[in-house]
This record gives C-alpha cells, structure tokens and sequence, in this order.
C-alpha cells in the first residue's frame, strides 16, 4: 500500500463572510477565501491559467495568470494563488497584466517544440489558444530548444511528450491529491525538469486517464486517442458510462460515426470531473466486430441469420407454448430504466409471469427496500466513513477517489475487512458488530473533537489504529456518517447502527450495488417480490392492471431459482445476462455478444449499447441519468426497449409507449419513485429524481432539490445540437464535400453546419475567436452549463465563451418504433 | 516490486532515530539520503524505493528529491568527486574554464568517472564559497580560486596519493605578495 506526503487538508466547507471587490471596474461580491481567479470566473472575465485547476490546490507555478492588484508592494499577483481581499482592485487587462503575461508566455514557449501539427491537442490546447489571445507574438529567444525523445510511453495507456510539457505539475498534484498513489512525479531540475514515474516502474494508475484529460497542453496523450481525430472533427453528446453504478458523467466524442474517445463531463453531485480508466477506455467493445448485427434463429439445431421478423414471430410463438408460470425474464444490470419498464410490462402485463428478476446482490431484502440511502456528495461533508464488505478501488473506482476527498477533508476512515482503502483507514476493525456493540457502550455524550492536525494512516508517519473504542468515538463525533458496502452485505445491522447514529440525508448508507443500473431495474419493478417503486405487488395490482390492461401480482421466482442449475422454467428471456446453469426448453436472448449463453439460445436478439440509444439509467444513489443517442444502432441492432414492444406486438399487443420519452413518461405517471417524470425535465436545474427517499420513509415524494446543484448535458440533452464544442472554422468544411448518410434522429452534419452558421452573426462580445468553441444550446431559454461545469466541460483549461441559442427541435428522444429494412 | 534489502539493519535504525527526533518525521528524508550516500557511496533506485518505504511515501517523491539535489548520487561515483560550482559568481569568474580544463585533464565529460574510479566530474549550485570563485569541492572540501594551475596542483596532489589535499575545512588564502 502506497502512501503520501502530507497535503493541505481542503476546507470542509463552512460559513464564510463576504468580500467585495473590483475587477476590471466591475464590482463583485464572493466569499472569503475564494481566488481571483474564481472570483474573475463569476464575473465572467477570463483569466488564462495552466496550473490551476479548480479541483487541484493552487501552486502558482506557470505564472500565465498574473494581474495587477493596486496598492500592493508587488503588483503583478497570481490570480490562481491570491485570496481576494476587501476593497482589492484587480486589473487583468491593463497594461502592467499584458506585460508581464506576455513575458511568462514568452519564456513557457522557449522550449515549446510548437509541432502543433502533430499534436492530439491541437484544437483544444490552452498553450495554442492562450499564446493566440495573451502572446506577444514573438521570441527574443533564439538558441537550440531542449530535445527528449519524442513519445515514451509511461503506462499502459499514457504517453508522455517531454518537449510540450510546461511544468504546470496538474499530472502530479493529480496522483498525489486525488488519486492519492504512486504516480508521475518532477525528475531533475531547472531546464532538465521532466515528468515521470519512479525510474523502472510503469505508469499504471487506474486513474492514470484524468492526467492526460487535465494535462493542458498536449504532453501527456492516451494510447487509444493518439493519432485519431482532431477535436474539431468531433461531435459531442452527453452520456453516463455504464461501467458501474457510481454513474460517472461523460461526453461521448464521435468521429464520423465511430467513438473516438469518452471524456468526462463534470459533475460535482456524482463524479468531481473524474473517470477511470476502465469507463474512460472501456468504449471498445462498441465497435467491436464480435458484436451481432442480425437475429440469430436456431434451424436445425443451428443459429443461423434471420430477419426481424422471423425471429420475432419465432420468439413470440415459443413463449407462447408454455403457462405463464413457467416463463420467466432475467436482466443485466446494463439494461435501461426503459428496457427494464418494458420487461416488467412484458412479464407482468402480457404474459402473466411474476418470475422476472436481475442480476443482484446476496443480501437482497426481501422484506423492504435500502433505507437511509447516502448520496455520493455526502462522502465529501461526512465526519466518518465506515467501508465495510466491499472494495469500491476494485468495483466502483469513482467512489474510492470520492472517498478519499472525504479523507483529505475531514472524514476519518474505518475499514472492516480487507480492501483497496485499507492502507488508508484510520481505524481497521474486525467486524461490524464489535463496533456497533463499542459504539454502543460508549457514555452518552461522549464526543471528541477534531484534533487535526495530526499525521493521518497516508501521511508520512501517521497509522492506523485498531482500537475499536476509538473507532466508535470517530462515529460519535457527528451524525455526518457514510456507510460505504456491497449488495451481498447484509443491511440490517448498518440500518441499526445508522439509526442509532441519527444519520440524516445526503450521509447514510451506501450500498455499491453491482451493475450499471442495478438501482433502476429495481426501481423498474425488474424484482419478483416488488411492483416498480418498491410498490407491494397487491397494492400497485389495480393501478397497473387499468394501465397495462393486466398485472400479475404474484410471487415469482427469483434471480438464483432462475438461473441456478434447479432452474424450473419451460421458456425464458434473457436480457444481457450471461449466468444460466441449466437452459429451459425454449430460450431468447436479448445481448451485444454472443455470449456461452446466447450460442445455446433458439432466438438471439442483436442488442444496442448505450451508446446508440437514448435512454436513462439511476445509479448507486438514485441520481436517474440521461445518456443521448450518439451512434446510430450497429447493424440491425436496436435499443432493448425496442425489441420488447415488437415482441410485445408479436405476442398481440401494441403498447402506445412506441418512443424512450413516452416509455419515460408512462414511468412519471405509474412509478411513484418517479413522480411526474419526464425528459424534459433533464432540461432544468432541478431536473434529477431522487428515486431512494431522502429521509428513509419509503414512498414520501422526493425531496425539494431546489437549492442542490445539479449537472445537467450542456444543452437539452437529447436534443439533436451538440451540447458542445462546434468548432467556427469548421463550418464551411461541413459544408463541403460528402457526408455519411444522416442517422434517425442525429442531426446531420450539413444541417448542424446551416445552424450554427446561421446563428454566427448573433454572438458578440466578444466576437469568437478563430480556434474558439461556441456552444449550441436547444430550445430558447434551455439554460447553459454553469461556469464551474463549463470550464471543466471543455478540455482542461478555463475557456469561457457567450453561448449563442439555437433552435434546433430535432429529438431522436421522439422517434417511434422505426421500421426496420427486412432483408 | 520486491524492493531489494539495500539499506543495512544498522543503517535502518539510524534513520529511524532520525525520524523520531523531528516533529514531523518526514523531515528526515534529506537526512536519510546523505547517510544513505554516506554507507553506499550513491543512492540507487532500490534504496530510494526503501526509503520511501520506511517514510510511508510514495517511491517517486524521493526521487524527486534526490535528483533535484545535486549532492545526491544517481549514479555510482569515483573516490574524489569533483564538485564544479556552477552558478553567478563562479560562473562570472570563469566557471567554464574551470570545467573545460579539469574535462581535458581528466578525459571525462561533466556527469562521468573516470576509468580508474578516482575522479567523477559534477556540477553544483552556488557552495557558497562566492568570495574564492571559482571554486569547487572535492567531496566535501573546498578548493578556491581554481586557476589553471591550482587545479593542476590538484590533480596531482590527489594522484599522487596525498588525499587529506585540501586540508578540510581550511579556506585557501593565496600567497601574501611581498
Ligand atoms: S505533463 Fe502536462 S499536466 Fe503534467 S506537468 Fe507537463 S504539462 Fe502539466
Ligand atoms: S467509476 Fe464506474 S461509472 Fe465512474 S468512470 Fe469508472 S466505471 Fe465508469
Ligand atoms: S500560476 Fe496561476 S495558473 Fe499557473
Ligand atoms: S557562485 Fe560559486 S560559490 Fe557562490
């Protein structure tokens, strides 16, 4: 286990008075302790930065961010590393600021190699845009530049240009803050500076992606992106990966139809601006030529290619043959809230079968559902976090890095049993139950303060201790108390112990639960014991009787009667799931790949991913997530939801819920989890469900969310605009030459062109700049990313632009059920 | 990776004592590094790695430091490490001239030992020895105003065996005129 040198430890956050300042003989009011730079930030007056970064502590190492501060005794001030102080007149633009920017741009660019041609950042790189806005325009320098072998790769993933590093130092306050691990490092000194990891070893941090996102030039580069497009070729669409349930925003950035890269998509509530490198790389498997594009039907005992139709009809007729208590439907996690309504419809409305389940954890209550559950936010304000039964470093990367915020704060850590954050518990205890029987034992009032600060277990020197009173102390200290733990844990003693604590909402417990969308299928009623929204099944029976026209609400079988080897069913579907021991006498299979599973199957059914859909998925704590459409469906592959109602209409049904944003709507009006729920409600600040109660009563409507921020997709999210990055000089480039055909629903390229070009002449103050984004935003009042959000949005650096509205009504969201070209 | 048992129990404890006499035991580390290249002459990738074991630091922070610091060796080096002040004043004086001659003399670059093992040629920041520029140390004592000549007498002295040359601690005055 690796530890750290001890760092600052971040403001909890706090009450903090106000301070007024000028900036460019503007007057603005922020919170003490806030930067200039922020402070220029609210103002909207740009301050070029290459160090800063808003989720790294300030160094003031490159200087490009120099302004003049009036009455100081040096003047010319760090914007990135100067507090803000009363009645402080700040000039960025004067004459002082551009001097003295334009020497530190000067002197950056010595030993720049400017092969800007060759470079992955051209485009999108804050040397290139700031040397353009803030240079001088010539060098005094004349002599030899350093030269270092041009690509080394560091990692797996990651290599590493020396020539274009400035020693901004982003990549190693990254490993050291935030990753918290062995990483990059400065190696020598002065002009001889480079970055590197520990002589001999590789650069193979999970994380190791978020360096090459923040580095702001182009010195760090992925292996999967090197070489592959420009930025401007991209089109971006919001997304959510679906490597786990921590739901991690991203931008999907497609080039000409194929993924060239996943970035992330700031969102404080759930990822801080981080992937990791499994959902950051892990868009492979789209374009992988494994995937099925065509129903498989099996003749003769082999699967052969068929049309739709006949598979269907194939389909249809086989579950047909077989009572309704010997069919049954097991998902995959990966499924969506729409796929999982559909399957619930499918199962309990149509065929008149409660046996329909997904893949879940152990320790699934059958009694009731989570109480008490945490929001991911809540690590970052918890005065202990308890990580009990599970390894979030292994399953849910984005909640080991949350965590570890929470530890660089002010949370103190208590590990039970054995995991990636062991090394940095504070307190390692042998069980659940000794704690709670310590916490329990404890005075009443005890309570200790924090007494900060001391060396912690990942700081030189510190350790942990394995003193269980002490321990229960910690959990004493506040309510503000997460549990962090698997779905195969059992929930009743940390229910017990967190009431006791008087948890109360966004801490509480946390439950990793397996797949991407483990949460919403149970929210979708994709459970045998439960109607959708955790209804009791008798209860929700005339409520969907009416809607779906009938409702099983019996009993079914679950996920391990299902697919264990005693397996009582005749015929089954099975939706990205690839866990079956005993195969029933008639099987479909709904899937990317062609899975152990799926070779077995009569009917196998060509799957979208989630990519080449729109649809949404609630992650880990409730947070229910839009991912656009961004790919046209592989082959004659269609989204899952899509199959299900032509399944549904084979089997004699045709359901009126023929869009993803009618399914949606059907879930607002049936799902009390998701009361009143619509895509359009992606579009405003309060737009997020909470589908897991805030106060522990399930079935009370979700809190009030005004007032917590929320991140939303740049622009009205399935909208047919780009939510960013339309490069201005692209246009006519658009506009000429071939296009590939334009897909359902995605706007064509030459139609984006016409657009944007359109609105050019709107935008003013000031004008864009060649090289500048601008941002197509739908609908006329759809609200544009806050700054924070922005500035992370769009590469590493802090670029801030007027966002022109554009009109565009295009949804894909409202594109029927579309005819499929039978071969 | 196994980190290689480079640094000798008694050593071990030595930095230890050290840690536990500051009251934030990183402080140490610098310490740790010169006793490290006191007992081994250099300080290798693997003790680094060992000493950042023991400090509960990531490997790549010592490395950082050793190799920002010019007094720590990356590399093995000769019996007489030859200590070539780089900076303003010395530079100002003549600093080149010092490294030119002693690069002629000794057939080496600036960074390299020679073939022998006697002499590694290295350069250093500002030793604070300003008024006797240019200087330079040879391991831990000074040697000023390193004329031509003065550096030849050197040489010499150091090969004909007298390695108490220069005395230790003794600044150099040049000779009073008559
Ligand atoms: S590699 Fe990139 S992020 Fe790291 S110091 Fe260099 S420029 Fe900064
Ligand atoms: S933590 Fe999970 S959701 Fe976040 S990027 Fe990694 S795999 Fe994706
Ligand atoms: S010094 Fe302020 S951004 Fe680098
Ligand atoms: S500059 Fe050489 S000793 Fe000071």
């Amino acid at each position: 286990m690796l530890q750290s040198r001890p760092r600052r430890q971040e403001n909890g956050g706090g009450l903090m008075s106000d301070v007024t300042l000028t900036i460019d003989g503007q007057p603005v009011t922020v919170a003490k302790g806030t930067l200039i730079v922020e402070a220029a930030r609210k103002l909207g007056i740009e301050i070029p930065v290459y160090c800063y970064h808003p989720k790294l502590a300030p160094v003031g190492a490159c200087r490009v961010c120099v302004v003049d501060v009036e009455n100081q005794r040096r003047p010319i001030m760090p914007a990135c590393a100067t507090e803000v102080m009363e009645g402080m007149v700040v000039h960025t633009r004067n004459a002082a600021a551009t001097r003295a920017r334009e020497g530190v741009i000067e002197l950056l660019l010595i030993n720049h190699p400017l092969d800007c041609p060759v470079c992955d950042r051209a485009g999108e790189c804050d040397l290139q845009d700031f040397t353009l806005r803030y240079g001088h325009g010539q060098s005094r320098f004349t002599e030899t530049k350093r030269h270092f072998e041009k690509s080394k790769q560091i990692g797996k993933e990651v290599i590493l240009d020396r020539e274009r590093c400035i020693m901004c130092m982003r990549c190693v306050r990254f490993c050291d803050e935030v990753a918290m691990e062995e990483g990059l490092t400065i190696i020598e000194r002065g002009t001889k500076s480079e970055i590197g990891p520990f002589p001999g070893r590789s650069f193979d941090s999970q994380f190791s992606g978020n360096t090459v996102e923040i580095c702001p030039v182009g010195a760090l580069t992925s292996r999967s992106y090197r070489f592959k497009s420009r930025p401007w070729e991209l089109q971006n669409y919001a997304s959510v990966c679906n490597g786990c349930a921590t739901g991690c925003n991203l931008t999907v950035d497609v080039r000409y139809y194929e993924v060239a890269r996943f970035r992330s998509r700031c969102n404080d509530a759930i990822d801080d601006g981080w992937l990791c490198d499994r959902g950051r790389y892990g868009y492979k498997f789209i374009s992988s030529p494994e995937r099925l594009k065509k129903p498989l039907v099996r003749k003769d005992g082999q699967l052969v290619e068929a049309t739709w139709a006949e598979a269907l009809e194939v389909a249809a007729a086989g579950l047909k043959k077989f009572p309704a208590d010997k069919v049954g439907a097991v998902a995959g996690p990966r499924l969506s809230n729409e796929g999982g309504w559909l399957l619930t419809r499918l199962m309990r409305g149509l065929l008149g079968s409660p046996n329909l389940d997904h893949r879940r954890g152990l320790a699934f209550r059958e009694g009731e559902p989570l109480k008490l559950t945490a929001k991911i936010e809540g690590l970052d304000t918890a005065t202990a976090i308890v990580v009990v039964g599970c390894d979030p470093t292994r399953t849910n990367p984005g909640i080991d890095l949350r965590i570890k915020k929470g530890l660089r704060r002010q949370a103190e850590l208590i590990c039970i049993g054995e995991n990636g954050l062991s090394g940095y518990a504070d307190y390692r205890v042998g069980s659940l139950a000794e704690l709670s029987e310590a916490y329990a034992n404890l005075p009443e009032e005890e309570k200790k303060g924090l007494n900060y600060p001391r060396p912690r277990p990942w700081e030189a020197g510190g350790s942990t201790s394995t003193d269980l009173e002490k321990a229960a102390k910690v959990l004493k200290k506040s309510n503000r108390v997460v549990f962090v733990f698997s779905e195969d844990h059992p929930v009743e003693g940390l229910e017990a112990l967190a009431e006791q604590i008087g948890v109360e909402a966004p801490h509480g417990l946390l439950m990793l639960v397996a797949g991407a969308n483990s949460v919403g299928l149970r929210e979708m009623g994709v459970l045998p014991v439960f109607a959708p929204g955790w209804q009791k099944l008798a209860e929700a029976k005339e409520a969907y009787s009416t809607a779906w026209g009938a409702f099983a609400s019996g009993e079914g079988a679950d996920y391990a009667a299902m697919t264990g080897s005693s397996n009582p069913l005749q015929a089954m579907v099975l939706v990205a799931e690839d866990k079956l021991e005993k195969k029933p006498e008639f099987l479909v299979v709904l899937d990317l790949f062609s899975s152990a599973i799926a070779k077995q199957a009569d009917v196998v059914l060509p799957a979208s991913s989630f990519v080449e859909q729109v649809m949404t998925m609630t992650n880990l704590d409730g947070t229910v997530q839009l991912c656009r459409q961004a790919l046209p469906p592989l082959g004659e592959s269609l989204p899952d939801w899509q199959i299900l109602y032509r399944l549904a209409e084979k089997l004699g049904q045709k359901w009126d819920t023929d869009t993803a944003a009618k399914i949606f709507a059907q879930i607002g009006s049936l799902n009390p989890l998701y009361p009143a729920a619509s895509y359009n409600d992606f579009q405003t600040e309060a737009a997020v469900h909470w589908s897991y109660p805030q106060q522990g009563k399930i079935g009370t409507p979700r809190a009030d969310l005004s007032g917590i921020p929320v991140h939303r997709p740049d622009a009205a999210p399935w909208m047919g605009a780009p939510d960013t990055g339309s490069k201005v000089e692209r246009v006519s480039r658009l506009l000429a030459g071939d296009q590939p055909p334009a897909v359902p629903g995605q706007l064509d390229p030459r139609q984006m062109a016409t657009r944007l070009s359109l609105v050019l002449p709107v935008v003013q103050d000031p004008p864009p700049v060649p090289g500048s984004r601008i941002t197509a935003s739908a609908g006329p009042q759809a609200p544009g990313p806050s700054p924070a959000n922005r500035y992370h949005a769009i590469g590493g650096g802090a670029r801030e632009l007027p966002l022109p509205a554009v009109q565009i009504k295009q949804t894909e969201a409202e594109q029927p059920v579309q005819e499929v070209t039978e071969a | 990776m196994p980190t290689q048992e480079l640094l000798s129990p008694k050593l071990q404890e030595r930095i230890k004592e050290l840690m536990a006499s500051y009251p934030k035991p990183q402080s140490a580390i610098l310490m740790a590094l010169h006793l490290i290249q006191e007992e081994l002459g250099w300080v290798p990738e693997p003790a680094q790695a060992q000493v950042a074991e023991l400090f509960g630091m990531p490997p790549q922070d010592v490395t950082t430091l050793v190799s920002f610091y010019y007094m720590y060796h990356r590399k093995p080096v000769g019996r007489y490490v030859l200590k070539v002040c780089k900076s303003i004043s010395c530079y100002l004086c003549g600093s080149q001239n010092v490294i030119d001659h002693l690069e002629k003399k000794l057939d080496i670059k600036m960074g390299e030992t020679t073939a022998d093992g006697q002499f590694s040629l290295v350069g250093s920041e500002c030793l604070a020895a300003c008024t006797g520029a240019p200087c330079l140390q040879v391991n831990d004592r000074f040697y000023e105003n390193c004329s031509q000549e003065r550096l030849d007498e050197l040489l010499s002295r150091l090969r004909g065996g007298d390695s108490h040359f220069p005395p230790a601690n003794v600044s150099w005055q040049p000779p009073k005129e008559s």
